[in-house]
């Protein structure tokens, strides 16, 4: 249990900073400043948060990295950014209709839930809005229904980025594959 | 006539010479040549290659070892090496003037700016003869369907992982890349006669890829197969004559789909069941009879058998390697004769020959599966079980052949 014990004692930080949070994305809006983390406890988001993390370890860590981080690679960095994907309905539903994630070989959909929970929430760092309700199981089995496989991906997540940068004021650079990625080479 | 003396004196002088058929030939030359040492150097050449035959068969020398060998499986013995990379993909010019290699490389080794691109050889001489530049392609190696090229060989197809599921489309004729197009959700590239393309789809259909427009257009059959429980190994055998493509899943269950703008996918029958045995089940612990391996199965086109590497294991052991080989009657839907093989192969080939040799490669005892290490390479007459030859050495990769 050395991780959830990590976990948690991220968490209290988490919490201290919590209240700040908000004004915290008001920062990172004009300013460009890194929101506070605000992980909500794990327990809170996950039923088993151990399942959760090996599940993303084992079908997404080998190309997204066992951290989300895979900076320069030329794919979604996830870590710290990834939660902005809640903001919006559209967003929060392209995050479980990727092909890879609609048909994942986790068939049980609170499971899949969970590992979703993780990504946005732990490897998001706090970037999911304050209040964000997380994924369920029955949200999971309607959207996963509905895999993006008849659209242009690439297209569909530049959209989406940039509903996220006017509706939520995220960071122009969610539209980039990663913060560092040169403008122009986002897909 | 020499005496015994002097023979003994020569003997001795020349004992550990002469032990040797070596020295045995240098004694000879040296009182031939006696008085006339040439001191012209040395003229070095290279041999050229005859284009790509039908008894050649190319194996790629390991996961982390680069390289393609070619052996003749008429007579075992070594023909060439292509310049192929470490995970690199090899495709063969149906027309047999070249030799393609798709590969990565990153100017820093592991880092810097990535740089994917296709290698063209000559077949003949298997002179280098200039790149062709691509946006992407997976970085996996080993597998047969993420590199292949058209009928006519004029354009070459590289899947593409970066980050969106996708095709590059080469012009084999101008070197040059066309362009790229998204598939989302689907992976394995088949040959799709006057359509394009098909591909294995993760909802379990096979997709239709229409390339004759200016539009790409994506369509799927209704799902057949369960990529959870039971997928299909992405060695799919492309049967151009006969316009199908046959597959096999995890448990055993053989596919047959025609190929064109709508597949048709025919109700599946069991390996087992052919063989007279009881259907494998997709359920943990369940013992029989299952393929394995990297390269499971391969279709002789001309007879419509299907060989595959079969091993006694439990559902979901489809990486073991085989103690048998099954020769499957596609048509009568029986398993017609049973090849016991040895070393555990996981690769598997057979030649388009009237009549057919076998290729399997096994990596090398205590080496583990997929170990990367080069294996012996044995090529078996299928009518008798005959292993005709054996080649050490030879390879751990994929075994592919220029028709």
């Amino acid at each position: 249990m050395r991780f959830a014990g990590k976990m948690r004692s991220g968490v209290k930080t988490a919490a201290m900073l919590g209240a700040v949070a908000a004004a915290s994305m008001l920062i990172l809006a004009r300013g460009g400043v890194h929101a506070a983390p605000a992980i909500p406890d794990p327990h809170s988001v996950m039923a088993d948060p151990d399942q959760a993390r090996i599940d993303y370890v084992e079908n997404c860590g080998g190309c997204h990295g066992v951290a989300g981080d895979t900076v320069p690679a030329h794919l979604p960095e996830l870590a710290g950014r990834v939660g902005w994907f809640m903001c919006t309905p559209e967003a929060r539903a392209y995050l479980i209709r990727l092909p890879n994630v609609a048909h994942s070989r986790i068939k049980d959909n609170a499971e899949l839930a969970d590992m979703m929970n993780y990504v946005v929430f732990v490897l998001g760092k706090g970037t999911a809005p304050v209040g964000t309700a997380p994924f369920t199981a029955d949200e999971v089995a309607r959207e996963r229904k509905l895999a993006l496989t008849n659209k242009n991906l690439t297209a569909e997540r530049l959209r989406l980025a940039n509903q996220l940068v006017q509706q939520c004021h995220a960071p122009a650079s969610i539209r980039q594959l990663y913060i560092t990625e040169k403008p122009g080479t986002a897909q | 006539m020499k005496s015994a003396a002097q023979n003994f004196r020569l003997s001795a002088a020349l004992r550990f010479a002469a032990a040797t058929a070596l020295g045995a030939v240098a004694l000879v030359s040296a009182s031939a040549h006696a008085g006339t040492v040439s001191t012209e150097p040395e003229e070095s050449t290279v041999n050229s290659i005859p284009a790509p035959k039908p008894s050649w068969f190319f194996v790629q020398r390991g996961f982390v070892l680069p390289g393609t060998a070619i052996y003749d499986s008429a007579t075992g013995k070594y023909v060439a090496q292509i310049e192929t990379a470490t995970l690199g993909d090899l495709a063969i010019d149906p027309n047999g003037k070249y030799y393609y290699s798709a590969e990565t490389h990153w100017t820093r080794r592991i880092h810097g700016t990535r740089q994917d691109y296709i290698s063209v050889y000559d077949s003949t001489t298997l002179k280098f003869e200039g790149d062709i530049d691509i946006p992407g392609r997976i970085l996996v190696g080993g597998r047969e369907h993420n590199f292949i090229v058209s009928d006519d060989g004029k354009t070459g197809y590289i899947y593409n992982f970066s980050p969106v599921s996708s095709v590059n489309i080469v012009d084999f004729a101008k070197r040059k890349f066309v362009k790229s197009f998204e598939l989302p959700g689907c992976a394995d590239l088949i040959l799709n006669p006057g359509v394009g393309l098909a591909a294995l789809c993760s909802d379990g259909s096979l997709a239709a890829i229409d390339l004759t427009g200016g539009k790409v257009d994506i369509t799927r059959t209704d799902p057949f197969f369960s990529a959870t429980t039971d997928p299909i190994f992405d060695n799919v055998q492309y049967d151009k004559a006969k316009g199908q493509v046959v597959m096999m899943s995890y448990t055993g269950l053989v596919y047959t789909a025609k190929l064109g703008a709508k597949p048709t996918v025919g109700a599946p029958f069991s390996l087992q069941e052919a063989a007279g045995l009881r259907k494998a089940e997709a359920k943990p612990l369940d013992l029989n009879w299952y393929p394995g391996g990297g390269q499971p199965t391969a279709l002789h086109r001309a007879s419509g058998h299907l060989f595959v590497l079969m091993h006694a294991g439990e559902y979901w052991t489809h990486k073991d390697g085989a103690s048998e080989i099954w020769d499957v009657d596609l048509a009568a839907r029986k398993v017609v004769k049973r090849i016991a093989v040895e070393g555990h192969p996981t690769v598997l080939n057979v030649t388009q020959e009237a009549s057919p040799k076998l290729i399997v490669v096994a990596e090398g005892e205590g080496q583990g599966a997929g170990s990367g290490f080069a294996g012996t390479a044995q090529v078996i007459d299928p009518a008798t079980g005959e292993i005709k030859h054996s080649i050490k050495d030879a390879g751990s990769g994929l075994v592919q052949l220029a028709n």
